[in-house]
């Protein structure tokens, strides 16, 4: 069905696109952080399930394995093919960032919405040499972005970026 | 232009002294009733209670004193300026370019003496709010003016320098022009807003109740039936079900009275007055609320209502302000519980300038809602049928039937949901027994995402949710390409809106 769009000041058609843009990956050593990080929590859920299926009767010990299992497949199975999906993309006006294979989304923040960003990096992430950086706006902890596995310099880089196009806007 | 002149340090109302007092001794009150309660027990106990706590109350007595005399609050400026302290002497110094709203609140005790507290809501850290806790409700008021009257004062300092906001001005003289009586509820409208509340909500609330006050009535409830059962055997399913039409009867009761009180507490003589700038709203049985909402925090309008409500030609609004200091505890309050059609209009524009409802909207997949629904049902139906299967065979599977009104009602939620957009406003509708409508003016969208699973992908549909200051709201089953039109757009009113967003 067409649907018909009342009153609108531009083309619709003429705006630029999101899902046009050139979007930038992340470094592939961050695909091999994220396998880490979730093999250290299978690790803890299967020793966790394995002491339980000890104790539990045979036909219940095959039921959580066979379910451990396969949350494990499809968590690095995801973490294999979400790698792709993951990028961010620069606009002029904007920051996008998609992700998600079984659950795929994008998210925009305009800079003129920008409170303040930061750079992060925990201690593992120390390890593989990857940033955080978090935006925050006014909507609150929910409407936060953070972008995850950026080169050191790369993070930095970015948010000069941004901060400087949002403090254009006070 | 308000005559106040407080350009002297100034004390309160002095009957501050005894809600000071009162307050102090309401810190104490748990400490007091626990003592009692040993004491009933232990009569010996009953002197120390003397020693301790009748002391106690002098030097709590005597602190209350202090604290009114010390606190004295003080306008200079545009600086509001408040001393206290007994122990620990503490100045604030507000600017008043800082403060996001002034409300007047008065609970039982201050009403009893015909005061007021005034509380001064900054922009700063969480929680930090001001309060000036005994004055009289005039002086208040005249306090409250000068304050905002000096804030703008500030902004027309500020506004001379920079051109870019015009409106400002010329807004700032029609403050006082319009003022407009939206919403005064009378007693019947009070009833009827009680009786058509959500009952089922309430009626949670009832439960609960009933619950906790179960184990008090259990040993007679048991008595009595266990009569039945023994006398009436063959009957013991009969008397489970008469439980059952009780418990109901009962449910249903309670679930209204207590729609009832609360409306009562709450909204006991609501007033809203729609300002050029802002929302004043007052409302209360015991305690009276008086909330100033500007128009320029608001960041959304949410109306909604249910078939009793629309019955009686009544819906209900809830205004949701940025989210700021202070702001989580107020959130409730801010809702208007009976705006007839018109005044929902007059609402609409009063808040959103130029508000014209979209003539188009782009329509949510009802069949994707109706699936949605299936799948849900799915996760309860199907093992309770399999149960019921296993025990009682093939009637169990009747179970089965409840997919058709799951069905039905997703189908028909689903129909109702649309968003609709024009050159300023998006309007979101959901719902079909529960109708919500939620007016957004586009450019105060903090931030959009798009969702999709890898369900949704296969058949090219999409969520979007739309982030504000004040909460998020999403839209969910649009076809993949009107979704990323809406996005695109939003994005577009948001980078293209110059100046403010609130």
């Amino acid at each position: 069905m067409e649907t018909v769009w009342e009153n609108l000041d531009v083309e619709i058609g003429q705006l630029p696109k999101v899902e046009d843009v050139y979007f930038q990956r992340h470094p592939i050593r961050y695909r091999s952080y994220r396998m880490v990080v979730a093999s250290i929590w299978w690790g803890i859920v299967v020793v966790g399930a394995t002491v339980l299926g000890i104790a539990l009767p045979e036909w219940w010990t095959l039921l959580v394995g066979s379910a451990v299992l396969i949350l494990v497949g499809l968590t690095f199975f995801g973490i294999h093919i979400g790698y792709r999906k993951r990028s961010y993309a620069l606009r002029q006006l904007d920051l996008t960032y998609r992700k998600g294979w079984l659950f795929y989304s994008i998210t925009t923040i305009p800079f003129n919405r920008i409170q303040h960003t930061d750079v992060s990096q925990g201690p593992l992430e120390r390890k593989f040499a990857l940033c955080t950086l978090s935006i925050y706006t006014a909507g609150g902890s929910t409407s936060d972005l953070s972008i995850p596995g950026l080169e050191e310099d790369e993070a930095q880089q970015l948010r000069d970026f941004i901060a400087k196009k949002a403090a254009s806007y006070e | 232009m308000s005559e106040l002149n407080l350009s002297e340090p100034r004390r309160q109302n002095p009957i501050g002294i005894i809600v000071y007092v009162l307050r102090n001794f309401r810190a104490i009150a748990a400490l007091f009733v626990a003592t009692i309660s040993i004491g009933s027990a232990n009569p010996k106990v009953w002197i120390y209670i003397g020693i301790l706590i009748i002391p106690m109350m002098v030097v709590l007595a005597l602190f209350a004193y202090y604290q009114y005399r010390n606190f004295t609050f003080q306008v200079l400026e545009d600086e509001l300026i408040i001393r206290k302290g007994v122990i620990f002497k503490d100045r604030t110094v507000i600017p008043a370019d800082r403060i996001q709203s002034i409300q007047i609140t008065s609970n039982l005790v201050q009403r009893i003496f015909s005061l007021v507290s005034l509380k001064v809501d900054t922009a700063g850290s969480k929680g930090n709010e001001l309060e000036i806790p005994a004055l009289e409700r005039s002086f208040a008021n005249e306090l409250k003016a000068l304050l905002y009257e000096r804030k703008e004062k500030t902004k027309e300092g500020a506004g001379a320098l920079d051109q870019a906001q015009p409106n400002e001005n010329t807004n700032d003289s029609e403050e006082d022009k319009r003022e407009e009586v939206l919403v005064h509820l009378s007693i019947v409208d009070l009833v009827k807003v009680g009786l058509t509340e959500n009952h089922l909500k309430t009626g949670f609330i009832a439960l609960a109740f009933v619950f906790g006050t179960w184990s008090q009535y259990q040993e007679f409830v048991e008595r009595y039936f266990s009569g039945y059962i023994d006398e009436y055997a063959e009957e013991v399913a009969n008397a489970g079900l008469r439980l059952i039409a009780m418990f109901l009867v009962i449910y249903a009761v309670m679930s209204v009275l207590i729609s009832l009180a609360r409306t009562f507490l709450r909204f006991f003589d609501l007033k809203t007055t729609l300002k050029s700038r802002s929302i004043e709203i007052s409302t209360g049985l015991f305690k009276r609320n008086q909330d100033r909402i500007p128009i320029k925090k608001i960041q959304f309008v949410e109306w909604e209502t249910n078939p009793l409500r629309r019955l009686v030609g009544f819906e209900s609004a809830r205004l949701h302000p940025s989210n700021s200091a202070g702001e989580a505890s107020k959130k409730q309050r801010i809702e208007i519980p009976a705006l007839k059609q018109e005044q929902s209009a007059l609402l609409a524009t009063g808040v959103f300038p130029e508000f014209v409802l979209p003539a188009h909207a782009i329509p949510a997949d009802a069949f994707a809602y109706a699936r949605f629904g299936a799948i849900i049902a799915s996760f309860f139906l199907i093992p309770i049928a399999a149960l019921g299967f296993y025990h009682f065979e093939w009637p169990s599977l009747f179970v089965l039937l409840c997919y058709v009104p799951i069905v039905f009602l997703s189908y028909q939620f689903g129909k109702n949901v649309e968003i609709g957009l024009n050159n300023k406003y998006v309007v979101i509708k959901k719902g079909w027994i529960f109708p919500v409508r939620i007016v957004l003016p586009g450019f105060k969208m903090q931030s959009i995402a798009f969702h999709q699973n890898i369900f949704l992908k296969r058949r090219k549909l999409a969520h979007v949710k739309i982030y504000t200051a004040a909460g998020s709201r999403s839209v969910r089953y649009l076809s993949e390409i009107e979704a990323f039109k809406l996005y695109n757009y939003l994005l577009y009113k948001v980078e293209s809106h110059t100046g403010d967003w609130m």
